[in-house]
């Protein structure tokens, strides 16, 4: 999440209309209003008085951010860490929202362990019969939250290679094996994770080794994402970096995938353009991105797998551009 | 510089290092020896060595241990007492003469070939009191449909009482499928009862190594009794014994199981002892088997990749989840320590409980050493193994000399009852085709195609 809270009012659906909340200490300003111009699905942010329609509902899911600190430093952070000091959020906005609309809530970051109290905080106030999924890096101790034994309770945690050096690397940060041990106990204790790995120039090649060592180590996760890469904040200060084309990669991210269905762990593939994904797996695609970020190009407009392909990150659209080739 | 963990290699085509988790990788001359001496290795051995747990930072040894240790266990959680294999003997007669069998038919009919109710009654007791929980019975023989009394016995009895003693339990009988009515077909569906049969070839090779004293052809009851249960939705699976007489039929044999229709094969060498040890009409080297094996599994895989045919061999599966999953097999004769007596029981119709079939025929030729008990003992799974003089204490391969050195130890297993056998009385070799097996197991997947690999991924996780 890129935007930065400073003296913004968030506008919350409640009711018929929206509650006004201020995003720095959650003081509710202004309760059930109707506001003219705002839907009554959307979040809003307004900030130094310019509103903006928010991506933290959409589709019934909203995403909490309980800070915006992190112990990591990764090199494809897609957030600004100027706003790291950002106030948190205070969890009685959490217990503000009207949850009738909501099937999904996210909690992400930074990372939410930083906050670990207030996450708890928050995680309880939402009701038990909604979804909620954390991402977190899974470097701090997970295990002393109250809540782990919640239903509808699942880690969403990023491992970017195989073996320490290059995860770490990727990460800014001594990592590795603190996530792995955290995997464990989640594992030992049946609880569900997905992995994420984001595809990158630093890590492509690692993708079969990556797949053998989760199918040996991790064989547990409920799901596999590999995603594409957005090009903001940090990815985009290191794009030299960190830009693959997808006929580099795709060789790979086959070798990888093939294995993990061999191994019958599912497997997702994230902020890919279709057209770009070797036609084996065409099947496993996502069209995650949300409908603000999505870019397609002109000459998607000819394209017969439109209405099945996600599109690209409006920030890797001129990166992919080469790539793309509609059916 | 960088920290190994102890590994074994040996040579095939290339190298091959296999660590004590049973990773392994192959490499060339140059990369082992750069290994060898902790010299710098070139990127890619590199990031596989650590993938696999073969080296690690000197500050990452303490975190790649506590990884290592939990991949350890759940190989040998079988030490863990959480499932067994029972295999009960209801009769030792049979109403067939197979060519490679001693069972019983050679024997006179009498009385005391057939268990007693009161010892399956013991035996049910017996099974509810073991401290595993999930409990797989296979019912062996002799022709264990003779006595289906006593079958029926042990199935109702625990169905009645396992919940109050929270067991879980699955039940499988191992048939020749000669006397197979409907009453038999409701009771097995109706207890969701796993059937196991044997073809052995088609209707020529199949009759002259099953040849009956009371059916003409076994061949034809087989044909006729497979498409009852079929019909009755029980999908019996197959086991094939090579005899000398259809070692170089093997392809013959396989188009058979596949226009059967069958998804899987069991390829079994003939047993290295007892009746059909010393007969040369039947028996064959341990190599003529690997070549027997090789030509077949060659076979499968090319109906399988070329065909469309989707056959999978058993014993290369097990192997291959062995080798390939970070997960227990089941395989009983292959663990180290030495799963039996942990992770499987044989039961004689006369009560008697032993840790393998092979510790049985050991008694039967005179040595009880290997016999655990009784049932009418009364006597508790635990107090059988701490007063027993072999299995009381846990055995492991490295006791065995000729297994010390050997690169497999990860994939093998221990087994006294065997290992005396070879030293005291066969004379043979304890590894018998083992290693051989190994290596053609290792050779084929280092030749593999992707989608050969792929084919062996997904056996492996079947
Ligand atoms: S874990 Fe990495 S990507 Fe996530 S907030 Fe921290 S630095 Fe950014
Ligand atoms: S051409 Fe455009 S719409 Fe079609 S698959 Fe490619 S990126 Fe998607
Ligand atoms: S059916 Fe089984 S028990 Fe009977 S003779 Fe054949 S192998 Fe032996
Ligand atoms: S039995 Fe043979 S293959 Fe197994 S460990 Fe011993 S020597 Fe090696």
């Amino acid at each position: 999440m890129s935007d930065c809270l400073d003296d913004s009012l968030l506008y919350l659906p409640y009711g018929m209309g929206h509650i006004c909340i201020s995003a720095v200490d959650g003081q509710v300003i202004q309760k059930e209003t109707i506001i003219p111009g705002l839907e009554p699905d959307r979040i809003y942010i307004d900030s130094n008085g310019s509103r903006r329609q928010s991506s933290l509902l959409e589709d019934g899911c909203l995403t909490i951010i309980p800070t915006l600190s992190c112990n990591e430093r990764c090199i494809i952070c897609p957030q600004c860490k100027e706003s790291s000091g950002v106030g948190a959020l205070s969890a009685s906005i959490v217990s503000s929202i009207d949850y009738s609309r909501i099937h999904q809530v996210y909690i992400t970051g930074g990372e939410p362990y930083i906050a670990a109290e207030l996450l708890s905080e928050i995680v309880a106030r939402i009701p038990n019969d909604i979804e909620i999924s954390i991402l977190t890096n899974g470097t701090l101790n997970l295990l002393e939250s109250p809540f782990l034994l919640r239903d509808r309770l699942r880690f969403c945690i990023p491992l970017y290679a195989s073996i320490s050096d290059l995860h770490n690397r990727i990460v800014g940060y001594c990592g590795f094996y603190k996530t792995i041990k955290n995997l464990f106990h989640l594992g030992n204790n049946n609880i569900v994770v997905e992995l994420r790995n984001v595809i990158t120039k630093q890590n492509y090649t690692n993708l079969p080794l990556f797949a053998h060592y989760v199918c040996n180590n991790l064989p547990f996760v409920a799901n596999v994402a590999l995603m594409g890469l957005e090009l903001i904040e940090n990815a985009e200060k290191n794009s030299s970096a960190l830009w693959v084309d997808p006929t580099d990669y795709n060789q790979y991210l086959l070798e990888a995938v093939n294995m993990l269905i061999d191994f019958k762990i599912p497997c997702s593939l994230f902020n890919m353009p279709l057209c770009t994904l070797p036609n084996e797996l065409y099947n496993l695609h996502v069209a995650s991105i949300s409908p603000w970020k999505r870019r397609y190009l002109e000459k998607c407009k000819h394209c017969n797998i439109q209405n099945k392909c996600g599109g690209m990150f409006f920030s890797s659209a001129s990166a992919y551009s080469h790539y793309i080739n509609p059916h | 510089m960088y920290h190994v963990f102890p590994y074994k290699s040996t040579k095939l085509f290339r190298n091959l290092i296999i660590s004590s988790i049973g990773e392994y990788i192959f490499c060339g001359d140059s990369e082992l020896i750069a290994l060898r001496r902790s010299e710098p290795l070139p990127g890619p051995f590199y990031n596989e060595l650590k993938t696999k747990h073969f080296i690690c930072a000197e500050g990452e040894i303490g975190a790649e241990k506590m990884i290592m240790g939990v991949r350890r266990q759940t190989k040998q959680s079988y030490l863990e007492s959480s499932s067994i294999l029972l295999m009960v003997v209801p009769t030792i007669e049979c109403n067939c003469d197979c060519i490679y069998c001693q069972a019983s038919s050679k024997k006179a009919h009498q009385r005391s070939n057939f268990m007693r109710l009161d010892t399956a009654y013991e035996f049910c007791e017996f099974a509810l009191a073991l401290p595993h929980t999930d409990i797989k019975i296979e019912f062996q023989g002799g022709e264990p449909t003779l006595h289906m009394p006593a079958i029926q016995f042990i199935v109702k009895y625990l169905e009645k009482h396992k919940h109050e003693r929270e067991k879980s339990i699955a039940y499988v009988i191992c048939t020749n499928l000669l006397e197979i009515d409907l009453a038999f077909i409701r009771f097995a569906a109706k207890h969701q009862i796993d059937i196991s049969t044997s073809l052995d070839g088609d209707r020529e090779l199949h009759d002259h190594n099953r040849p009956s004293h009371k059916y003409l052809s076994t061949y034809s009851m087989f044909q006729e009794n497979i498409a009852k249960l079929r019909s009755n939705g029980i999908y019996p699976s197959a086991l094939l014994t090579i005899t000398r007489y259809t070692m170089k039929e093997i392809r013959r044999i396989i188009d058979e199981y596949i226009g059967h229709g069958f998804s899987s094969v069991f390829i079994r060498q003939l047993n290295s002892y007892g009746y059909a040890y010393n007969n040369s009409e039947i028996q064959y080297s341990n190599d003529e088997f690997m070549d027997c094996y090789e030509t077949g599994l060659r076979y499968i895989l090319l109906q399988n990749l070329e065909y469309g045919n989707a056959l999978r061999e058993e014993l290369f599966s097990i192997l291959l989840k062995k080798i390939m999953t970070p997960f227990l097999d089941g395989f009983v004769d292959l663990q180290n320590p030495t799963a039996l007596a942990r992770m499987c029981l044989l039961i004689n119709h006369d009560g008697s409980v032993y840790p393998s079939d092979e510790a049985r025929m050991m008694a039967e030729m005179g040595n009880r050493n290997f016999q655990l008990g009784n049932l009418s003992e009364h006597c508790s799974y635990e107090s059988m193994i701490t007063r027993s003089p072999v299995f009381s204490r846990l055995h492991y391969l490295d006791e065995i000399q000729e297994c010390r050195a050997c690169a497999y130890q990860p994939y093998c297993g221990a087994d006294p009852v065997r290992s005396y056998y070879a030293d005291e009385i066969s004379g043979d070799s304890f590894c018998g085709k083992r290693k051989g097996m190994y290596n053609f197991l290792f050779t084929i997947i280092e030749e593999a195609s992707k989608p050969q690999l792929r084919l062996f991924r997904s056996w492996a996780n079947e």
